[in-house]
C-alpha cells in the first residue's frame, strides 16, 4: 500500500463521485463545476502517469476554456435551473442503465483478465556507432557476421548511430577495398582474407553503444562504450565518459579547477588500455581536462564547452605524426567524439514538441486549420439574422435583365431575431431526467 | 523507465467507469448542455486510458493522441455550443426531446 | 396478190378507228356524223375485202399468211413451248366470210342510223357495232386457233353488250334485257369451254395452233373437186411432196394420217392420233353448239331478241352465229379425218333444225319466230358441214344471211310502224298532247301493256307498209325455199348432200338428216307463211296496227339491197347440171376449194328439188288454209290451238318445248341452291360465324380477357402492389427508428458498441467460462 496507491484511490473516488454528482445535479452550473473537479482529478492522474505537459494542457484547455465556454452558454440560455417534465422516451434511461452495467461488467472482466502488467514496452533496437582509432590502418569495413554495415570508415572517423540487430554477432573489421569499381571488390568473408579484428559482440535492445576500434594493427581491440540516451533528469547537465584507447598506458582523467588548482577532480583513475570510465554528470559549461599518465601530462584538453543534454565521449588514442623521414610515429591525442544526444524527459514538453513537429506535423497543422474553421463556424452559427438588402448592379446587361425578370429577387426584410435573454417567466423547456 | 507506481490496470478500470458514467449521462439527461458535458466526460475517460497505456508502453504516441483529442474536443465543444445557441434561438428550448424535426 | 393480201389488217383497223372516234368524240358529234363514221368504217372494210377478193381472183387463189405490221410484234405470246403471234390468213374462205360480214354489216349500220334515232346512247350503240365488226373480222382473218378464239370471245362480249343495250328501261324491262344478255354470255361460255379443250388438245398434239405456216402448201391425197379445168389449186398440192419445214395443224394432220400409226402421249396414257382428232372435233362441236345455237346450247338465241333489231339482224342472223359454221369449215381436214364426229355433227344439226322449226310454229312474238327460224337454219348449215358439204354449208350461210337479215330488218320496220301507230292512238286518246317526245321507240310501250312485237296486235299491214311487205314476202319465199330465190338453191344443195350421203354412201346420218331436214323445211314454210298471214295479210286487229306509220328512206335502202341479194344470191353456186343461160356453175365451190380441202360440188338432183319444192308449197298452202280468213279465232287464239288435234302440239311449241324450264330445273335451281347453301351455311354460318367467331374471335377475346384480368390485374398487379405495399410497410416500420431524438440514437450506438465489444472479447469470455 504505497503512497501512490492511496493517492490514486482517493483521487479516483473524488473523480467518480464528482462525475456522479455531475450527472445527477439539477442545476447546470453545479454540473459544470462538478465537471471541473472531475477534470482536475484526471489532470492529476496525468501527472501520476508521467505526462506533466498534458496535465497542464488538460487544466488549461479543458477546465479553463471548455468548461468556461459551457458556463457562458448556460448563462446565456438561462438554463441553470432545470425543470422537471416527464421524458418521452423513458425506457431509454432504464435501458441505458442495464446496458452500461453489462458493458461495465464485461470491461472489468476484460481488463482484469487482460494482463496489462504483462505489457512490456518494446525496447527499441540496439543502436551503435563505430570509431576507427587505429593509427596507420587504412579505411575499414565492418561486417556483422557476413553483412557489411560500415563501409570505408577512415582513421578518426565516427559513424553515425545506426540500428543493429539484437543478439550475438561477430564483428569483423576488414580493410576496405581500394578498387575503383565496387563490383571488382571481392567479398572478404567469402574470399577468406584475414580481418583486422574479429570480435563476437552481444547486442542488447534498448542500448546505445559506441564501439571504438582501437589499438594497433597488430593488436587491435574493440572497446564498447555505453552511451545511453536515457533522459538526463537534471536540467542543464551533461554526461561524460572517457575511454583509453592508447595501448600500453594507464591514465588518469582529471578535471581542472581554474580557481583552485588544488581542487582538481580526478574523474577517472587508472584507466588501462581499453578501459572505460563511468558516466560522469557535469553541469554544462567550459571545462579543462588533463590526461595524466602518473605525473606526466599526456594530453591537455582546453577550452571545451559541453552542451547540456548530451553524452560526450573522450577517447585517448594514438595519432600518426607525419615525419619527413623514417617511420611514422604516433603520439597521444584526445578525440572528442560527436556527442550523443540524450532523450528528453518522457512526457515532457520537449519530447511532445519534438514528436509533434517531426512525425505529427501534418496532423498538427490540420488540427490548427480545424480550429480556425471551428472559430469561423461558431461565429457564423451564432450570428444574428442578416437583413439581405437587394443588391443592384450598376451596369445591367440584357442577359442580366432577362435573368432578373425570370427569377424574382425578393426583398426580405427579415426580422432581427431576438438574441436577448429570455424573460424568466418564459423559461425554456426543462430537461429533467 | 521504471514501471509505474500504480498498476495501470487501475487506471483502465477507472477510465471504463468514467466512460460508462459519461454514456449514462448522454442517455439519461435531456438538457443538451448536460449531454455535452457527459460527452466531455467520456472523452476524458478515453484520454486517461490513452495516457495510461502510453506510460505502460513507454511510447509518446499515446500522449500525442491525447493532445490531439483535447484540441478536437475543444473545437467540437465550440461548434456544439454554437449550435445549441442557434437552436435555442428558434425553439426556445434545449430539451433534446423537443428536437425531433428529423423524425422519419 | 401478196401486196393486196397485206391490206388485210386494214379490215380490222378501219372499224377500230371508227369505234375509237365514236367512243371518245361521240358526245360532241351529231347522230348523222356518228352513223356516217360507223357505217363508213364498215364500208371501207368492205371495200378492202372486195379489193382483196378481186385481187385474189386475178391471182392463183393461193392463200397468204400475213403478219400485220406493228401489231404482230406487240401482240405476241412467247413461251418455251410455242410461239403464237397475231397472224392473219387471207384465202378464199376467209375472204368469203369477210365479204359477208363487212357487206351485211355496212347495210345494217346504215339501217341502224334510222332505227336508233333518238336513243340517248346513240353513239355507244355504234361503238359496240364497230367493236363487233372488229372482233368478227379478227375471228375470220386469224391464222391460228388462238386468234380465232380471241375473236370468238370478242363477239360474245359484243353480243352481251348489244343484247343488253337497253338495260336501263323501266318496269323490269331493263332487267329482262340484261338477263338475256347475261344468258347469252354465260351459255356461250359453256360452249367456249369445249372450244378451249379442243385448242388445248390441238396444242398438245400438234405443238402449234397455226392453220398454215407462212408459205406452207397443204398436201392432201384425195383428188381434187369435180371440176377439172386445169386451174392450179395453190391451196394444196395433189399427190406431190409435202412442203418441207414447219407445218400448221392441218398439214401435220395430213402427214400423220398418211403415215398412220402416230401416237399422241398424254403422260400416263397415250392415244392413237385418229382418236385424238375425233376428240378434238367433238370438243369443237361443243363450241359450235354454243356459238351457233345448236342443241343443247341454243337457248340464248330466242332471248337475245331483247336487243334492238339491228343487233338481231347483224349478229344473230347473219354473222356471229355463223362463226361456228366457219370454224367447222376451216377445220375440214380434222372433220374429214373423224367421220364419227361428222356424224354427230350432222345428227345434232338435223335435230336442231327440226326442233327449232317445230317451236317456231307456236310463237307469238314476231322476232321470236325469226329467232327460232335462225336456229333451225343454223341446224341446216351444221348438218351440211357434218355431211362433208362444206361449200354447201357456206352457201346456205351466205344466202341465209341475206334473207334473214332482210326479214329481221323488215320486222324492225313493222315493229317501228306499229309502235308509232300505237303512240299516235294514245296521243289522240289523251286530251292533252304529249308534245314531241320521241325518246326512243320502246318508250311508249311502257305506258300501257302494249307489246308492239306481238303478232296478235298486227294484221293488215300490207296496206300500210307495202314496200316492207313486198320485201318481206320475197325473203319469206326465199327462206321457204321457193325457186328461183337464193334459199332454194342453198337448201337444195344441203338436201342433195344428205341424199348422197344416205343413198350413195349409205350413211345413217345422211338418211336421218334427209328426213329431218325435209320435215324442217316444211315447218319453215308453214311458220313463215303463218307469220305473213298474221302480220301483213288480213285485217288489222288493233288500232295501232290500223294506224301504223311507215319509216323513212334510210331504213329502206338496206332492205332493198338485201332484197336484191336474196333474189339473185342463188347465182353464186348453181349446181352442176343446171344450165342457166351459161352462168358458171359451182362458182362458190370452186372458189372455196382453194382453201377448204375435201369440199365438193354437187350434181343437181331434180327429183329431190321437186320433192323439196312440193313440201314447201304444200306447207304454204296448208298454212294459208289454216290461217284464213283470220289467223286468230274469235277469242284471240291461234287456229292450231283452237283445233283439238293440234292443241297439245301447239301448246308445246308455244312453251318452247320447255327447254328453259328444264334447264332451270336441272341446272339453275340446283346451282342456286348449292351456292346459297355454300354462301349461307358453309361460308357465313360455319366458316364465318362458327369457325371464325368461336375459334378466332372468341378465343382471342377469352385469351385477352384472361391475360387482362387474372394475369395482368390479378397476378402482375397484385405482385407489384404487394411489392410496393411491402416496401411501404417496411419503410413505415423502419421509419420508426428515425425518432428524431438524439438519445435514442445514442442508445442505439451504445447497443452497437456493446455488441462489438462482446464480439471482440468473445474468445476471452469463452476462455473464462470454461475455466
Amino acid at each position: 500500500m504505497t503512497v501512490e496507491l492511496v493517492l490514486f484511490i482517493v483521487v479516483a473516488a473524488v473523480a467518480i463521485f464528482s462525475a456522479a454528482l455531475m450527472l445527477v445535479s439539477r442545476n447546470a452550473v453545479h454540473s459544470a463545476l462538478f465537471l471541473v473537479v472531475n477534470l482536475l482529478c484526471v489532470g492529476f492522474f496525468y501527472l501520476m502517469l508521467a505526462a506533466p505537459f498534458l496535465a497542464m494542457v488538460q487544466i488549461t484547455v479543458y477546465a479553463g476554456a471548455i468548461v468556461v465556454l459551457f458556463l457562458f452558454v448556460i448563462m446565456l440560455l438561462g438554463s441553470e435551473r432545470l425543470g422537471g417534465r416527464p421524458a418521452k422516451y423513458g425506457w431509454v434511461a432504464s435501458g441505458a442503465v442495464v446496458l452500461t452495467s453489462a458493458f461495465l461488467i464485461v470491461a472489468f472482466i476484460a481488463i482484469l483478465q487482460g494482463n496489462i502488467e504483462g505489457l512490456k514496452p518494446i525496447e527499441p533496437a540496439p543502436q551503435g556507432r563505430f570509431v576507427h582509432a587505429i593509427p596507420g590502418a587504412p579505411a575499414v569495413d565492418v561486417y556483422l557476421n557476413d553483412e557489411r554495415i560500415v563501409e570505408k570508415a577512415a582513421y578518426g572517423q565516427t559513424t553515425a548511430l545506426m540500428a543493429l540487430p539484437t543478439g550475438e554477432r561477430n564483428v569483423l573489421v576488414y580493410p576496405s577495398c581500394t578498387n575503383e569499381d565496387p563490383a571488382q571488390c571481392p567479398n572478404p568473408i567469402t574470399s577468406g582474407s584475414a580481418p583486422i579484428a574479429a570480435v563476437p559482440v552481444r547486442f542488447e535492445a534498448g542500448t546505445t553503444t559506441t564501439y571504438i576500434i582501437g589499438g594497433t594493427v597488430q593488436a587491435p581491440q574493440l572497446i564498447s562504450v555505453p552511451t545511453t540516451r536515457a533522459p538526463i533528469e537534471a536540467d542543464n547537465t551533461m554526461r561524460l565518459t572517457v575511454v583509453n584507447a592508447l595501448p600500453d598506458t594507464t591514465v588518469n582523467f582529471v578535471q581542472l579547477n581554474a580557481e583552485n588548482p588544488a581542487a582538481n577532480e580526478t574523474l577517472a583513475e587508472g584507466l588501462a588500455f581499453g578501459g572505460v570510465s563511468g558516466v560522469v554528470t557535469l553541469p554544462r559549461g567550459a571545462y579543462e581536462f588533463d590526461w595524466n599518465q602518473g605525473e606526466r601530462r599526456l594530453v591537455a584538453v582546453r577550452g571545451w564547452r559541453g552542451e547540456a543534454g548530451n553524452h560526450h565521449v573522450f577517447v585517448l588514442m594514438a595519432e600518426e605524426v607525419p615525419v619527413a623521414a623514417g617511420e611514422p610515429t604516433t603520439r597521444p591525442v584526445n578525440a572528442h567524439l560527436p556527442p550523443v544526444e540524450a532523450e528528453k524527459a518522457f512526457g515532457g514538453p520537449q519530447r511532445l514538441g519534438e514528436e509533434l513537429l517531426s512525425r505529427y506535423l501534418l496532423p498538427f497543422e490540420l488540427v490548427a486549420l480545424l480550429l480556425l474553421a471551428t472559430m469561423v463556424g461558431a461565429i457564423i452559427l451564432t450570428r444574428e439574422e442578416v437583413i439581405r438588402r437587394e443588391r443592384r448592379r450598376l451596369v445591367v446587361s440584357p442577359a442580366i435583365k432577362r435573368i432578373n425578370r425570370a427569377v424574382p429577387i425578393d426583398v426580405k426584410a427579415e426580422p432581427v431575431a431576438s438574441a436577448a435573454l429570455p424573460e424568466p417567466d418564459r423559461q425554456p423547456e426543462p430537461s429533467g431526467d | 523507465m521504471q514501471p509505474p507506481a500504480v498498476a495501470i490496470d487501475y487506471f483502465i478500470v477507472l477510465s471504463a467507469v468514467l466512460f460508462i458514467m459519461g454514456v449514462l449521462g448522454v442517455l439519461v439527461r435531456r438538457n443538451a448542455i448536460m449531454i455535452f458535458m457527459s460527452v466531455e466526460l467520456m472523452l476524458n475517460a478515453a484520454n486517461l486510458s490513452l495516457v495510461a497505456f502510453a506510460r505502460q508502453w513507454g511510447n509518446m504516441n499515446g500522449q500525442l493522441a491525447v493532445f490531439f483529442v483535447i484540441t478536437i474536443a475543444a473545437a467540437e465543444v465550440a461548434i456544439g455550443l454554437a449550435l445549441i445557441v442557434a437552436i435555442f434561438r428558434s425553439k426556445k428550448s434545449i430539451d433534446v426531446d423537443e428536437l425531433n424535426m428529423m423524425q422519419g | 396478190m401478196e401486196t393486196f393480201a397485206s391490206l388485210v389488217p386494214l379490215v380490222v383497223i378501219f372499224p377500230a378507228i371508227g369505234l375509237s372516234i365514236n367512243l371518245f368524240l361521240g358526245r360532241y358529234l351529231s347522230e348523222r356524223v356518228i352513223g356516217a363514221i360507223a357505217s363508213g368504217a364498215a364500208g371501207l372494210a368492205f371495200v378492202v375485202s372486195l379489193t382483196m377478193l378481186i385481187a385474189m381472183t386475178g391471182s392463183n387463189y393461193e392463200g397468204f399468211v400475213v403478219n400485220p405490221p406493228i401489231l404482230s410484234s406487240f401482240i405476241y405470246i412467247p413461251s418455251a413451248a410455242i410461239d403464237i403471234g397475231w397472224q392473219m390468213r387471207v384465202d378464199t374462205l376467209s375472204l368469203t366470210m369477210m365479204m359477208v360480214v363487212t357487206g351485211i354489216g355496212t347495210l345494217i349500220h346504215i339501217y341502224a342510223i334510222g332505227y336508233m334515232h333518238g336513243d340517248p346512247r346513240f353513239a355507244r350503240f355504234f361503238v359496240y357495232l364497230n367493236l363487233f365488226l372488229v372482233f368478227m373480222l379478227v375471228l375470220v382473218t386469224g391464222n391460228n386457233f388462238l386468234v380465232l378464239f380471241v375473236g370468238w370471245e370478242g363477239v360474245g362480249l359484243c353480243s352481251f353488250l348489244l343484247i343488253g343495250f337497253w338495260f336501263d328501261k323501266k318496269k323490269g324491262v331493263g332487267w329482262k334485257n340484261s338477263n338475256a344478255a347475261r344468258k347469252a354470255f354465260i351459255v356461250n361460255r359453256v360452249g367456249d369451254f369445249g372450244l378451249l379443250m379442243a385448242i388445248f388438245l390441238m396444242f398438245w398434239t400438234f405443238g402449234t395452233l397455226d392453220f398454215y405456216k407462212p408459205g406452207e402448201v397443204l398436201h392432201i391425197e384425195e383428188k381434187k373437186a369435180a371440176v377439172n379445168d386445169g386451174t392450179v389449186l395453190a391451196g394444196y398440192s395433189e399427190g406431190k411432196e409435202p412442203s418441207k419445214g414447219p407445218m400448221g395443224v392441218f398439214g401435220q394432220t395430213e402427214k400423220w394420217l398418211k403415215e398412220g400409226g402416230h401416237i399422241v402421249n398424254f403422260g400416263p396414257f397415250s392415244l392413237p392420233f385418229e382418236t385424238v382428232v375425233t376428240l378434238i372435233t367433238l370438243f369443237m362441236l361443243v363450241g359450235v353448239t354454243g356459238k351457233s345455237a345448236q342443241i343443247p346450247l341454243f337457248v340464248w338465241l330466242p332471248d337475245a331478241m331483247a336487243g334492238p333489231t339491228p343487233v338481231s339482224a347483224l349478229i344473230h342472223a347473219a354473222t356471229m352465229v355463223t362463226a361456228g359454221i366457219y370454224l367447222i369449215t376451216r377445220s375440214s381436214v380434222l372433220y374429214h379425218a373423224a367421220p364419227f364426229s361428222s356424224a354427230i355433227v350432222t345428227i345434232v344439226g338435223a335435230t336442231t333444225a327440226l326442233m327449232a322449226g317445230f317451236v317456231a310454229l307456236g310463237q307469238w312474238d314476231i322476232k321470236k319466230v325469226l329467232a327460232y327460224s335462225t336456229v333451225s337454219q343454223l341446224g341446216f348449215m351444221v348438218a351440211a358441214v357434218g355431211l362433208g358439204g362444206y361449200a354447201a354449208g357456206m352457201f346456205h350461210l351466205i344466202t341465209h344471211a341475206f334473207f334473214k337479215a332482210l326479214l329481221f330488218l323488215g320486222s324492225g320496220s313493222v315493229i317501228h310502224a306499229v309502235e308509232h301507230g300505237h303512240h299516235h292512238v294514245a296521243h289522240e286518246k289523251h286530251a292533252a298532247g304529249h308534245g314531241d317526245g320521241h325518246g326512243g321507240h320502246d318508250d311508249h310501250a311502257e305506258e300501257e301493256e302494249f307489246d308492239p312485237q306481238d303478232m296478235r296486235n298486227m294484221g293488215g299491214l300490207r296496206k300500210k307498209l307495202p314496200l316492207t311487205y313486198a320485201l318481206y314476202l320475197i325473203a319469206t319465199l326465199a327462206l321457204a325455199g321457193i325457186f328461183p330465190l337464193a334459199g332454194f338453191w342453198s337448201k337444195d344443195e344441203i338436201l342433195g348432200k344428205a341424199f348422197n350421203a344416205a343413198f350413195n354412201d349409205g350413211k345413217f346420218e345422211g338418211f336421218y338428216a334427209l328426213v329431218l331436214l325435209l320435215i324442217a323445211a316444211g315447218f319453215t314454210a308453214f311458220y313463215m307463211w303463218r307469220q305473213i298471214k298474221m302480220v301483213f295479210l288480213g285485217q288489222p286487229r288493233t288500232e295501232a296496227a290500223a294506224n301504223a306509220v311507215g319509216t323513212g328512206p334510210v331504213m329502206y335502202l338496206p332492205l332493198v339491197v338485201l332484197g336484191l341479194l336474196t333474189v339473185f344470191g342463188g347465182l353464186m353456186n348453181i349446181p352442176l347440171g343446171v344450165n342457166l343461160f351459161g352462168w358458171p356453175n359451182e362458182s362458190l365451190v370452186l372458189w372455196l376449194e382453194h382453201s377448204v380441202p375435201y369440199t365438193k360440188g354437187l350434181e343437181f338432183n331434180l327429183f329431190l328439188a321437186l320433192v323439196a319444192l312440193a313440201v314447201a308449197g304444200v306447207a304454204i298452202l296448208m298454212a294459208n288454209s289454216v290461217y284464213s280468213p283470220s289467223p286468230l279465232t274469235a277469242r284471240g287464239k291461234d287456229k292450231l290451238e283452237a283445233n283439238a288435234s293440234t292443241r297439245q302440239a301447239f301448246r308445246l311449241a308455244n312453251a318452247k318445248l320447255y327447254w328453259d324450264e328444264t334447264y332451270s330445273r336441272l341446272i339453275e335451281q340446283p346451282y342456286n341452291r348449292l351456292s346459297q347453301w355454300l354462301a349461307n351455311k358453309l361460308d357465313w354460318e360455319f366458316w364465318h360465324d362458327r369457325f371464325h367467331h368461336t375459334l378466332f374471335r372468341d378465343l382471342y377475346n377469352r385469351l385477352s380477357e384472361f391475360l387482362a384480368k387474372p394475369v395482368d390485374r390479378g397476378a402482375i398487379d397484385q405482385g407489384f402492389n404487394n411489392v410496393g405495399r411491402g416496401v411501404q410497410e417496411l419503410g413505415a416500420r423502419l421509419r420508426q427508428t428515425q425518432t428524431g431524438y438524439v438519445r435514442t440514437y445514442v442508445f442505439t450506438m451504445l447497443v452497437g458498441v456493446v455488441i462489438v465489444v462482446l464480439i471482440l472479447l468473445f474468445p476471452l469470455l469463452r476462455q473464462l467460462l470454461s475455466q
